[in-house]
């Protein structure tokens, strides 16, 4: 009995976190455009100078 | 030494990117253009966000290399992300909730007494309970937003049963035994905001609203004294100043033609005029002009924002939406529907009375079993997939509730240059005077090839099946009325009637271009503008269903005949100035009128109308703000988005019976206090699927059955 609690108490944390990181991915814009990247692809020269 | 870089974002659209190519071609600026730092697409927006150095680069600069590249630019504004990614955080924290929630509340309907002794009941609750407060903080908030202006402005919406269930849900959860019903509530939340997402989705952002300043163009070449060029900005125009407008540019601001030559002039867009009009120097130029003939220099009399155009753009009556605001089948349910629910509980209360306890779970029950998340998915699906839809027959709503309108428009009203008819090419056909002349012919069109002017080019264009070249000598071209020239030793002239000292059948001038020779008629040209495929049997089609048609036109009515068979006589009128266009639709406003328009000389009336749809010959460019837009090419589906949008408010009646189905027998369990958390769990899930499932299915069927009645004659 008592390691099964533990076990939820920690996948409940990992799930956290992966919601945390989730939001984060969100608010850094990068579930803004899911169109373009994926029109990106063929490209052989390298990419563009920053 | 270099400068510290001065680091400037800005944002274009351009129009004409249609593939990856395109996508990559655009981000390599930086490498086609020095002091351009990065490029990056958003190709859903058609836009392009730029870095680059001001110190290095201006942004003519970068526009003209666009141009180059084969993408025009217009100007654009960044739009703010925060909205959507709002949006899709609130979905995102409900659906984590719902799904961790609903797994433990599976262990308890599955379980049964075996869970309830387990020792994980009270651990479980806290945990449903510390992930449902999120979802009624956060992910729920608009609802207890919109239900709380609701409330204030005296209009009861469907968000206050959704608040009411959802604070309903929670407190009985936190004080009931069990797990209480926070799968119910988190799930609830999930459901609503999947449905906004899904109406959302089906809206394209085609219908911004745009400013006049995206007709004109982003720089004009100024004329400087001393005779050199330069580009710049609309913004640094100011009177006095000499500007060179090129062929094909529109005149961004008022002024006076300058120089010797004279100059053609397309007014379409102001005016609905369909023929080019030739000025001679000195003539007052207007902006939204545009230059149809060769370049043009002229000198500024008024500022871009002080020019007619934009100041009719800027007036009350053009911007004002004086329309009354139109309810839907479901506001009116929503209305009473809050009443309804409260005296209902207030019902079931009073049934378990002598038992207070019981008495307050009825009462609690009813609120959360009367909560419209069916109701409230209705018009989301039904609306959003009848959007789609349309979508694919060339039609764009700006907003659902915009379907609402179709069902109460009894008369259609249609403007007639550059919407029934296409702008781009003129149809001819020569009628002449004696036995088919094909000399007479022949003579008509050396003395046009001589010619810049578009009528001439037209008559070029259509004359190459026809005819050979002859000698022609001496000439002349008056500029305005016609072309003379000698041939054979005689005198030909082809122009219009007074030029050419003829007259014009039925006295329709404009349209009729005359040949002469010796002064002597051998023939006629007739001119128009070719109506758009499909237009007949679209007209056809309407007249069928019983809508009332008119015809209000900016031009002459040289071409009353044409039309007559759909419109009759006394509903077609012509010469109207924007303002009695604006006019005419008001008086209609009451009885539901379509205003179906393009070009500033509509966009008075598309505000006045019940619904007013542009037509688009290129989705992004300007046009004027109306509730729908269709593409050119597919205003021949009008008559099928009309049905289809009604028929939309038949699939809403519908799924709301069925909602009512579910409630019905919701509350049958709610009075009798058997709506147990498992019983609320299958209830919802199940009457939003039915109603998913029927408001896709009906929209797909009867898009179908239209779509495959007429396979002919319409562009796909």
């Amino acid at each position: 009995m008592g390691v099964l609690p533990l076990l939820i108490v920690v996948a409940a944390l990992v799930a956290i976190g992966f919601l945390l990181g989730f939001l984060w991915a969100l608010n850094d814009g990068q579930f803004d455009d899911l169109v373009t990247p994926s029109m990106r692809f063929p490209q052989d020269e390298d990419s563009q100078p920053s | 030494m270099n400068a510290a870089p001065d680091l400037v974002v800005r944002t274009w659209t351009l129009p004409d990117m249609h593939c990856a190519h395109c996508v990559k071609s655009i981000e390599n600026l930086p490498q086609h253009l020095e002091g351009v730092w990065r490029a990056e697409v958003n190709f859903p927006q058609k836009s392009v966000r730029v870095e680059y150095d001001a110190n290095h680069v201006e942004p003519s600069d970068i526009e003209s290399l666009f141009r180059t590249m084969g993408f025009p630019p217009l100007p654009s504004e960044a739009p703010s992300n925060a909205p959507m990614r709002a949006l899709v955080g609130r979905r995102a924290v409900a659906g984590f909730a719902f799904g961790n929630v609903m797994m433990m509340s599976l262990a308890d309907y599955v379980g049964g007494a075996a869970f309830l002794e387990s020792g994980f009941v009270a651990g479980f609750k806290v945990w449903s309970m510390v992930l449902a407060i999120p979802v009624v903080a956060y992910s729920a908030a608009p609802f207890f937003r919109r239900a709380w202006a609701g409330i204030r402005r005296g209009r009861l919406n469907l968000d206050l049963p959704v608040a009411l269930g959802i604070v309903t849900l929670a407190t009985q959860s936190l004080t009931m035994e069990g797990l209480g019903y926070f799968d119910s509530l988190t799930g609830l939340v999930f459901f609503l905001l999947l449905g906004q997402w899904y109406q959302a989705m089906s809206h394209t952002r085609l219908l911004r609203e745009k400013g006049l300043e995206e007709w004109l163009p982003l720089h004009v070449t100024h004329v400087a004294k001393t005779g050199e060029t330069k580009l710049v900005p609309l913004a640094e125009l100011s009177p006095g100043m000499r500007i060179l407008m090129h062929h094909g540019e529109v005149i961004p601001a008022d002024g006076v033609l300058s120089g010797t030559r004279d100059a053609i002039l397309d007014r379409a867009f102001l005016s609905g005029e369909s023929l080019p009009q030739t000025v001679g120097q000195g003539s007052p130029l207007s902006a939204g002009e545009r230059n149809a003939g060769q370049a043009l220099e002229m000198v500024v009399t008024r500022r871009v924002d002080q020019s007619d155009l934009m100041r009719m753009w800027h007036s009350e009556a053009f911007q004002k939406d004086l329309r009354s605001s139109l309810s839907t089948p479901i506001d009116a349910v929503a209305q009473h529907f809050t009443w309804a629910v409260l005296a209902l509980a207030a019902l079931g209360w009073f049934l378990w009375w002598p038992q207070t306890a019981m008495a307050w779970n009825v009462f609690a029950a009813v609120l959360i079993v009367a909560c419209p998340c069916a109701l409230a998915l209705s018009i989301p699906f039904a609306y959003g997939a009848t959007a789609r839809h349309l979508g694919q027959l060339g039609f764009f709503l700006k907003h659902s509730e915009v379907m609402e309108r179709f069902a109460q428009i009894k008369h259609v009203v249609f403007d007639k240059t550059g919407t029934l008819t296409t702008s781009d090419r003129f149809s001819v056909t020569w009628h002449p005077a004696g036995e088919d002349d094909a000399d007479a012919l022949a003579t008509a069109l050396t003395l046009s090839q001589q010619s810049a002017h578009p009528i001439s080019r037209a008559l070029v264009e259509w004359g190459k099946r026809h005819g050979t070249q002859q000698e022609l000598s001496d000439f002349e071209e008056i500029h305005g009325h016609g072309l003379v020239g000698r041939v054979g030793g005689r005198t030909w002239a082809l122009g219009s009637a007074s030029f050419t000292g003829s007259t014009d059948p039925d006295g329709a001038p404009g349209t009729w271009i005359h040949l002469t020779c010796d002064a002597q008629l051998r023939g006629r040209f007739f001119l128009s503008r070719p109506l758009r495929p499909g237009i007949e049997h679209q007209l056809q089609a309407l007249k069928g269903a019983g809508y009332t048609l008119h015809l209000l036109s900016g031009d002459g009515p040289g071409e009353a005949a044409r039309f007559e068979p759909w419109f009759g006589r006394e509903n077609m009128h012509f010469r109207q100035t924007p303002q009695a266009k604006m006019a005419f639709v008001e008086r209609l406003q009451d009885d539901g009128v379509a205003m179906v328009g393009d070009g500033l000389n509509d966009a008075g009336a598309l505000r006045k109308a019940t619904l007013g749809v542009a037509v688009a010959d290129e989705l992004y460019a300007f046009t004027p703000s109306a509730d729908a837009l269709v593409d050119a090419p597919h205003l021949a589906n009008l008559a099928h988005a009309m049905t289809l949008a009604k028929k939309a408010r038949n699939t809403v009646k519908v799924l709301l019976g069925i909602s009512a189905v579910y409630n019905v027998v919701g509350l049958a369990f709610a009075l009798q206090g058997w709506l147990t958390p498992l019983v609320a769990a299958v209830l919802m899930p199940a009457s939003s699927l039915t109603v998913v499932t029927v408001a896709l299915g009906r929209s797909r069927r009867v898009f179908a059955k239209l779509t495959n009645v007429s396979l002919q004659g319409h562009a796909a």
